[in-house]
């Protein structure tokens, strides 16, 4: 097989030249940390205070760990490391209770990460002759502008759709004749049981390649979504702390994810002790981000469970594969792609005053979508004995749980007593959907 | 280890809750422990006083409407963190509460609230297996 | 004003049996019900003899529940009397929520009672009444 490449070079470098060029680059980007104030403070309480101070990559545990607490105490600029008007770009994803992490690009910065994404690209086969549906939120959140940039750079005709609207996606995929698809798993399967309602078949849709992401999904899923509709899916790992997508991304063979090691340090630990584990040992993954200047991360604790294949891929690309996500060692949910904390559900809750005290969590599947539901209590003081009190009660639930954690859920009103008690051995929240 | 709570059906008309103490108070009723559950129209008087029987019939006959209820007047550590010892061997006992609320005066050197329970035999038997202290309708008139 | 016991309760089975042990241990007759279905929860309206003696028995236990004002409209049992009484309400603007009724044996009577929206802010009443219907006040309700 004739293996693509963005940059060759790179891609198959040799181990001694990939951390060669960590050690190069985390020296640098410490020197860029030091100039935020909380790495100021978390780098100097750890005995850092240059960039030469680290001398080699098995120095790296002296950096202690970044949390996605540390970057929520940080807001707004707690971890920018330039001036606002070297600033070119903003993306932010909402925070465990309402205060949103936010990351900062310098001009720089986007070129580089615009590099990485066409490198993924690239990876499986894409070329610029193909027409790419780019299904993924654009706006803040970096899914959807990340990958724009990228494919613009390898030459690719974008259709800058972003998300919804599941009849207009088949129309144009089958108007442009669309080869290409960056889409969630879930959502994915939806449209295949849509094309019926749009009375479009497959055979009149051009389609080959997806490239899925966003949403933690299993192997027989990607075997499912590939035979229900005959395309190749590529798996795509990212988040915004690290830049958005384009951390790690499938080659040719679909054997896990490539992590490109010169723009990553990437570690696996045990998130009980934070000791370094081997290849091949599942723990949490860790990444330090060496190419972006204007908001440094080192050592970011995902809270995403993996493991670092250990073998070499057949594609003779250097860069070690990272398994699938096999889960979180949080509580945080992601509902089609979309990442939510049950503590923000609660707090939104806890704001209205015709909500009891006892609420519930249920996510399962609607055909190949998520769904939330929240069941809740009503408060019997606050009942006025009439339907349309009740149905605007569920409406404003509704609502503000729409604007708040962009997720459309379903709302259940119960009598009080009816939900297991809050304190105690109650389950706040039932995931249904089925295992990986 | 039951003890009586009077409840009494208020409209929500000026000086409702007022008509129900004064009567009260008129006939040497007292009243040992109250709460009050209202919406915008209506409300509920809950009490625990020293001659319930007599308390009841004389809110009847004097037009208000009125029930009897069977409530537990738990001891509970009057320090931080007495109540919520006492509400967590609820909770793991899934024994649920219907509403709470204080009485006017200490018995002892403990704090002493009325529970309602959903279930008030279960509730019982758990206090009882937690050495948590029940206070009985005689102690109560002897306040 | 007539009162209507408005109960919410879960759509699920034994929550019906629920109630009905708590009003019979309350001694409490219930003259009519109608239940209004929202899916997973359902509006459980009776017209009980003793109205706030049952909302005591069963605001104690913690359900959800309200005592709503409802309009009992004595409706001669002959054809046209309905309508009669739908046609005074929608010429004058009154807007029926919900509503149930039952013919009385051997009056020939029948009974309808009607949620009005907004009731306090209408005089639904008089026009029921101007209309040449009677209404019932709550004592004459609970003990039909």
């Amino acid at each position: 097989m004739d293996i693509p490449y963005w940059n060759k070079e790179i891609e198959t470098a040799d181990r001694a030249t990939i951390e060669k060029i960590q050690l190069e680059r985390l020296g640098k980007m410490l020197s860029s940390a030091l100039r935020s104030p909380f790495y100021k403070r978390l780098l100097g309480e750890a005995g850092i205070s240059s960039g030469d101070d680290i001398k080699s990559l098995d120095d790296l545990h002296r950096i202690p760990f970044t949390t996605k607490d540390d970057l929520r105490k940080s807001f707004p600029t707690g971890m920018m490391s330039v001036d606002m008007e070297q600033v070119v770009r903003i993306h932010s994803s909402s925070g465990t209770t309402g205060i949103p992490t936010v990351i900062y690009f310098s001009s720089q910065d986007v070129k580089n990460w615009t590099d990485l994404v066409a490198r993924c690209i690239v990876s499986t086969g894409a070329t610029s002759k193909d027409v790419f549906q780019n299904m993924m939120t654009y706006g803040l959140f970096t899914g959807g502008l990340g990958l724009h940039y990228g494919a613009e750079a390898v030459g690719m005709t974008i259709i800058p759709i972003g998300g919804g609207n599941t009849k207009r996606q088949i129309k144009v995929m089958k108007d442009f004749h669309t080869t290409v698809l960056h889409i969630t798993p879930s959502y994915l399967l939806h449209i295949h049981s849509k094309l019926g309602d749009v009375g479009i078949s497959r055979d009149e849709l051009a389609i080959k390649k997806a490239f899925v992401g966003a949403e933690p999904h299993s192997e027989n899923t990607r075997l499912k979504i590939q035979e229900l509709l005959n395309i190749d899916a590529y798996n795509s790992y990212g988040l915004s702390e690290l830049n958005g997508p384009g951390v790690a991304f499938e080659c040719v063979y679909k054997k896990d994810m490539h992590v490109w090691e010169d723009a990553y340090i990437v570690e696996i630990i045990d998130p009980k002790t934070g000791e370094v584990l081997e290849d091949g040992q599942e723990g949490e993954v860790v990444l330090t981000n060496l190419i972006r200047h204007a908001t440094p991360i080192l050592r970011y604790r995902t809270r995403d469970l993996a493991f670092l294949h250990p073998g070499k891929c057949e594609c003779g690309r250097t860069h070690r594969r990272l398994s699938r996500i096999l889960g979180r060692t949080d509580d945080m949910l992601i509902i089609n792609g979309v990442n939510v904390f049950p503590s923000q559900i609660e707090e939104i809750l806890m704001q209205i005053p015709e909500v009891g005290t006892n609420y519930q969590i249920y996510v399962n599947k609607k055909g190949s979508l998520d769904r939330l539901i929240v069941k809740v209590e009503i408060y019997p003081k606050m009942f006025l004995g009439e339907a349309s009190q009740l149905d605007a009660l569920k409406n404003k639930i509704k609502e503000e749980l729409r604007s708040s954690i962009v997720i459309n859920a379903v709302i259940e009103l119960h009598e009080p007593g009816a939900l297991p008690i809050s304190e105690g051995k109650a389950q706040r929240v039932v995931d249904q959907r089925p295992k990986m | 280890m039951k003890i009586t709570q009077i409840s009494v059906f208020l409209e929500n008309r000026k000086g409702r809750l007022f008509d129900v103490c004064s009567l009260l108070g008129d006939n040497e009723i007292n009243i040992r422990a109250l709460t009050i559950a209202e919406t915008e129209s209506f409300g509920v008087l809950r009490i625990v006083v020293d001659k319930s029987d007599v308390a009841v019939k004389l809110l009847k006959d004097n037009g208000f409407v009125a029930n009897l209820t069977h409530v537990v007047a738990v001891e509970v550590g009057d320090k931080p963190g007495g109540l919520a010892s006492v509400l967590k061997v609820f909770a793991d006992n899934d024994v649920n509460i219907e509403y709470m609320y204080g009485f006017v005066e200490k018995f002892s050197d403990k704090a002493l609230l009325v529970f309602r329970f959903a279930d008030t035999d279960l509730a019982q038997q758990i206090l009882a297996k937690n050495s948590i202290k029940v206070v009985t309708e005689k102690e109560i008139e002897g306040l | 004003m007539a009162k209507q016991l408005n109960i919410f309760v879960d759509n699920r089975a034994g929550r019906l049996k629920s109630i009905s042990e708590n009003l019979l241990k309350s001694n409490i007759d219930i003259r009519a019900f109608t239940i209004q279905d929202k899916g997973e929860y359902g509006l459980l309206k009776l017209l009980v003899n003793k109205p706030s003696e049952a909302y005591l028995a069963l605001a104690d236990l913690g359900c959800a529940c309200a005592l709503k004002d409802i309009l009992a409209i004595y409706v001669p049992d002959q054809p046209g009397n309905f309508h009669k009484l739908t046609t005074a309400l929608a010429d004058h603007d009154i807007n029926i929520i919900d509503a149930y009724g039952f013919v009385l044996q051997p009056h020939n009577k029948g009974v309808c009672c009607l949620e009005i929206e907004n009731l306090a802010g209408t005089n639904a009443e008089d026009i029921v009444t101007s209309a040449g219907f009677s209404v019932l006040e709550d004592e004459e309700l609970y003990k039909l």
